[in-house]
């Protein structure tokens, strides 16, 4: 119990003890230390203006990056859709492109016509599943959809078309041959 | 002043990540500049504003003129 309590002592006593061991020149010049704690206006306005500043490269961070993205094309291995030649029309399959992470949807219309997108909606990245009696691409999450035919959003709160998968037909076989994110929509 | 400017441009950065998000290049010089004139602002602000205690008084008189 002894040391406890030197130990608490000695906690309550560490200003005291803080404070002899300061430069002489102090004592002329005696201060709270609870005071010396405070933020000053001008500290406050300087954390400000550097807060001003991050934000500021920040959103300027963010542009380039779009900017650069952008400007980037990808090359992307031809891969072949497993299932899709026995695909019916007005159907779909969902496969992967071009890693196994990228989920993707192809699409038979009733014509007959591939067309195949990124499965993330652009909104919140929810799965899209095809919808035969609208002929559409819906979005479950928050009620989005997109054209079956050309990707592009039809309502809903997604601010761009899906991601576009370009398609071709090799002896009979639907291979999937790049992939590319849509750009704003005002802009297509 | 300064927390409201520096809360318009917490609101420009999320209206910048959100374009770029959804590659809405058009918009997103004008709200880097906008950005920028808020922390021109911010600069402006912190370089010329100084509390009036430091050459006047409250009743206006100020500090280190000498009498004529």
């Amino acid at each position: 119990m002894k040391p406890l309590n030197e130990t608490i002592k000695r906690v309550l006593n560490d200003e005291t003890d803080v404070r002899a061991a300061t430069a002489p020149f102090q004592a002329d010049f005696p201060y709270e230390r609870e005071e010396e704690a405070q933020v000053t206006r001008r500290e406050f306005c300087n954390f400000l203006g550097l807060t001003s500043a991050a934000l500021f490269l920040g959103a300027g961070g963010f542009a380039a990056k779009a900017a650069l993205d952008a400007r980037k094309t990808d090359s992307f291995a031809a891969a072949r859709i497993e299932g899709a030649e026995a695909l019916a029309p007005n159907s779909s399959l969902n496969f992967t492109f071009p890693t196994a992470r990228d989920t993707a949807i192809l699409i038979r219309t009733a014509d007959g016509a591939y067309h195949a997108y990124g499965q993330k909606c652009t909104h919140l990245s929810c799965p899209v599943y095809f919808s035969r009696n609208h002929q559409r691409l819906e979005c479950p999450c928050h009620e989005g959809a997109f054209d079956a035919a050309t990707g592009k959003v039809l309502y809903g709160p997604p601010p761009r078309p899906l991601d576009a998968i370009q398609l071709e037909l090799r002896g009979g076989q639907v291979w999937a041959i790049g992939r590319k994110a849509s750009a704003d929509e005002q802009a297509s | 002043m300064l927390v409201m400017v520096n809360i318009a441009q917490l609101w420009i950065l999320a209206a910048t990540i959100d374009a770029a998000l959804a590659r809405h290049y058009s918009v997103l010089v004008p709200l880097v500049v906008a950005s920028g004139v808020c922390f021109l602002i911010t600069l402006t602000i912190i370089k010329w504003w100084r509390p009036t205690s430091r050459s006047k008084t409250s009743s206006g008189y100020v500090r280190g003129r000498t009498a004529d």
